[in-house]
């Protein structure tokens, strides 16, 4: 089979070519960098099946970056049968002068001439004949984006792949020819292969090469001596670079031919005047980020409802038709509605919150049952036997009923008070329980708001989970209550309890690959240059975190990109604490928690904050170790800023079905597995007995967490929570082997302590939280302190293995865990005591600023006695 | 509930936590799978199976 290598610039669409040739859904980004590895796949329109190589995007063939090393290496070491270099026609000339360097491998070359819809949309034209002509090698126009010329680009390269090609080079022309003639001649004499290229990169100083040849640097340096430049003296590698752009812009350069216009600035520039402005650049990516948050999670979209937009007022009746207003509701006062059904004014810590209907019975047909008779007619009061069951009820007449009914008409069964005296009726089928809650408010929002399109599509996915819960809830209805316990609460507790936040996290990742796509992530890269640089990183670091808030793992790979070990090892040290998808479902569970319980917050800005405060903790924590232990000089960041472009739907579309796919995958293998585990540990004691829901606290795991409870207590979720509180600690190790089994763990216990008191299914991931709080009585700044201890201490278990492998030594990773673990402990504190005492700030204002000090004069003491020395 | 649908429930969830378990081993030992976000869209893939294989060479 053949082998042809794609190589080119960065961002030049090598990987969208990769994409449309293969049909392969490689990661495709609007940024430099995105393929730091070559990828290959199967191109089956030629003769014979083609294997491409997308090589990773390199400006030249010396070893300036681990990309050029690893394009180089392939390259020369595998060769291919074919090099497509890939030219993006917008930078000509720029890209030209890798093309240059290829030309001098003894490879067959075909020039693939990129982006050509856009040179032509600018009006420019370019005279592919003579291009060709001059650079003696076929030149194809194509457009990756819009598939076009692919099939010729192909055709050509597989020609061009049936015959051999020898090196040449646009430096023959040069002052240079010579000396590298004569190189060339004697490493040709060694045996050497592509002995043009290894000649210049000889003259050039290649610092690969001059490893690989030292018994011939003597004589090089010999034929170098023979030469002199008024210019450039020695600097060979300088004299190179000049000749190659000099012979571009001569011979290459005019094939291109600019529609004659005023200099303007082009739509990119004009964007990026605002969006990379030096003082709005931030406040507009934060702004950004808002809006992405907001769209994802908010329950009132654009705060209409808080702008009072849907503000009704809400008015009841008395028996005689009086109407009453909202502030003069009482608690216990039965009115009536506009239908002149019974309500009852809800109240909550002494504010109204809605009237709700008060529950009745009714008969088969449909008459409410205003009093239960005994058998012998006497009038009851209290309806139960004397086992405490709801005993044989009868009408005035005598008839007795065989089943109860709600106003709608739907079985019900009576709910008895203590006392055995009539409270409510419930429904005896789980489905039925299940349709009466759903409404039109259950998915696009309350009367008084409207809700995002994030929390519309996780109302929708948690009502499909809910009704799967209700009909396994009640097909098993007669088995025993540990496998009803285990099936419902257990295994679909915990797995509908992640699974109802895929939707938000798609629609997340969704508008991140928008603004990833259209080249606004780059500018965030430049935009956060400056304050990083400050700190003692580059920008360039700023990609591996950005690839972080999708997964710390290729997040810590990514980061062999950075030169400096120091830097590496810091940026490592901080890609947890960008809230990667599987921390998503904790922050949006809790915020959402927040929101419902206490009544306090919005779930998007609760969760935007949250971000926020993940990157604020990695700036400060890059201040302390980059001052202290870390210390190095920040290497110069230079980046080409792509053009904006619409995003391509297909490759977005693509990104989502591969996140997706994985997020199930996982959900259905090792978080399904976890819940498992952890429903039997919790219903199982130290004797191996089985456990009712009610006796958890006796369990293997209660014990397990109730050891582990005190270390939590400064952070709001240790031994102050009572009896429940373990499963706080629980949830936080088990979000070690993964961190969306927080929640899981929250959904299986959480519908198990639901299980005595309310309708035995699965809760969703919001729920599960609201029933953690209830049990336990945790406060909100506890709550907020375990998000944010979750989101800054150890990663994953496969997070940690990568950091370990990443890391110069064993010494650097025992440090890296120390590292999570006190900064989760003390960031997490710091909240919760804030949270709860305000005036503790002070106290952490004073211990920060001390902390300053001694840093400064530390390094003070440090750079004298360096001066000294 | 019969017994035997207890019993294929017990053995079910044995199955699958066994499964994952050893499953997760295997992929971890052929260098495979990880992180759970795939291979097939992220660049970085060559990395993490190198990063591994260091691991286990160690």
């Amino acid at each position: 089979m053949k082998r042809f290598a794609l190589a080119g610039n960065p961002n030049c669409g090598k990987t969208t070519l990769f994409n449309n040739l293969t049909g392969s859904t490689a990661h495709v980004g609007n940024w430099p960098g995105v393929t730091v590895d070559k990828k290959t796949g199967t191109y089956k329109k030629c003769a014979e099946p083609v294997e491409i190589v997308d090589l990773p995007g390199i400006y030249s063939l010396s070893p300036y970056t681990p990309e050029e090393v690893i394009a180089r290496n392939y390259i020369l070491d595998e060769k291919p049968d074919c090099i497509i270099n890939i030219v993006d026609a917008t930078n000509l000339e720029r890209n030209l002068y890798l093309t240059t360097q290829i030309l001098e491998i003894d490879v067959p070359v075909v020039i693939a001439l990129n982006m050509m819809d856009e040179v032509e949309k600018l009006g420019n034209k370019i005279d592919e004949k003579t291009l060709e002509d001059r650079l003696g090698v076929p030149v194809v126009k194509i457009s990756a984006l819009k598939e076009t010329g692919l099939d010729e680009l192909m055709t050509r390269a597989y020609k061009a792949s049936q015959k051999a090609r020898l090196g040449e080079t646009v430096l023959a022309s040069s002052a240079l020819s010579h000396l590298i003639g004569d190189v060339k001649i004697a490493l040709k004499g060694q045996g050497v292969e592509n002995p043009l290229f290894h000649a210049i990169k000889l003259v050039e100083n290649d610092s690969i090469e001059t490893e690989m040849h030292k018994e011939t640097l003597p004589m090089i340096e010999e034929f170098k001596g023979t030469f002199e430049d008024d210019v450039f003296g020695d600097d060979f590698e300088a004299l190179v670079a000049d000749a190659r752009y000099k012979y571009i812009s001569k011979y290459f350069a005019p094939t291109l031919t600019k529609k004659q216009e005023k200099f303007s600035l082009t739509k990119s520039d004009k964007i990026d005047k605002v969006l990379t402005h030096k003082v709005w650049g931030i406040p507009i990516f934060l702004a950004i980020l808002f809006l992405v948050f907001h769209l994802t999670f908010s329950e009132d979209l654009f705060f209409l409802g808080k702008a009072g937009v849907f503000d009704k007022e809400v008015v009841a009746y008395t028996a005689t038709q009086e109407v009453v207003s909202e502030e003069d509701f009482e608690p216990g006062a039965i009115y009536y509605d506009e239908d002149g059904n019974e309500v009852e004014a809800v109240f909550y810590g002494g504010e109204f919150v809605e009237l709700a209907p008060i529950p009745y019975a009714y008969d088969k047909a449909g008459n409410k049952i205003e009093a239960f008779y005994d058998k012998d007619g006497n009038e009851l009061t209290v309806l139960t036997n004397d086992e405490g069951e709801v005993a044989d009820l009868y009408d005035a007449n005598g008839v007795k009923y065989d089943a109860f009914y709600n106003a709608d008409g739907w079985e019900c069964e009576l709910v008895l008070a203590e006392d055995g005296t009539f409270e409510d009726v419930e429904f005896v089928s789980e489905i039925d329980a299940f349709r009466s809650e759903i409404s039109v408010h259950t998915f696009f929002g309350y009367e008084e708001s409207v809700f995002s399109p994030g929390v519309i599509l996780f109302n929708a996915m948690d009502t499909f989970t809910g009704f799967l819960s209700a009909c396994m809830s009640q097909a098993m209805a007669n088995a025993p209550a540990w496998a009803s316990g285990l099936v419902v609460d257990g295994i679909l507790g915990g797995l509908f309890s992640v699974l109802s936040f895929l939707p938000q996290i798609l629609l997340l990742f969704l508008f991140f690959s928008i603004l990833e796509d259209s080249g606004y992530m780059a500018r965030v890269a430049f935009i956060l240059d400056r304050i990083f640089r400050r700190f003692g990183l580059s920008g360039r670091a700023f990609m591996p975190m950005i690839m972080g808030f999708g997964c710390s793992i290729p997040a810590m790979t990514n980061t062999r990109t950075l030169a400096d070990d120091k830097e590496r090892t810091a940026t490592i040290r901080v890609i947890p604490f960008f809230s990667c998808s599987a921390k998503l479902p904790i922050l949006t569970a809790i915020a959402g928690g927040i929101v419902q319980f206490f009544g306090v917050g919005n779930a998007d800005l609760i969760t935007y904050a949250m971000y926020v405060l993940g990157i604020v903790v990695a700036i400060a924590t890059v201040i302390l170790m980059r001052s202290t232990t870390m210390k190095g000089e920040v290497p110069p960041f230079i980046m080409e800023l792509p053009a904006y472009h619409l995003p391509q739907g297909k490759a977005l579309m693509i990104h989502l079905f591969d996140k997706a796919k994985h997020f199930i995958k996982k959900a259905f293998t090792i978080i399904l597995a976890s819940t498992i585990v952890i429903w039997f540990v919790s219903h199982f004691s130290w004797n191996w007995q089985y456990l009712d829901d009610a006796e958890m606290n006796l369990s293997v795991l209660a014990g397990l967490g109730g050891l582990l409870q005190p270390i939590f207590t400064p952070l709001g979720f240790g031994s102050q929570l009572g009896s429940y509180g373990w499963v706080f600690v629980v949830a936080a190790v088990t979000g070690l082997i993964a961190k969306e089994n927080v929640i899981a763990t929250f959904g299986t216990l959480a519908a198990c302590l639901s299980a005595g008191f309310a309708a035995n299914e699965a809760l969703g991931g919001v729920d599960s939280v609201v029933q953690m709080i209830t049990a336990t009585g945790i406060t909100v700044p506890a709550l907020i302190a375990f998000i944010a201890f979750n989101m800054t201490t150890i990663p994953c278990f496969a997070a940690v293995a990568t950091a370990k492998a990443e890391l110069p030594n064993k010494k650097s990773f025992r440090m890296t865990l120390l590292f999570w673990v006190a900064t989760s402990y003390v960031v997490a504190t710091m909240i919760y005591l804030i949270g709860s005492w305000w005036w503790t700030s002070f106290i952490f204002a004073a211990l920060i600023a001390a902390a300053i000090v001694m840093i400064v004069l530390y390094n003070k003491r440090a750079d004298k006695k360096l001066r000294v020395s | 509930m019969h017994v035997f649908w207890q019993v294929l429930l017990i053995v079910a969830c044995v199955a699958i936590v066994v499964g994952v378990v050893v499953s997760r081993i295997v992929a971890w030992k052929k260098g495979k799978g990880g992180c759970d976000c795939g291979c097939s869209d992220c660049a970085a893939c060559k990395y993490c199976k190198e990063a591994r294989q260091k691991e286990k060479d160690k």
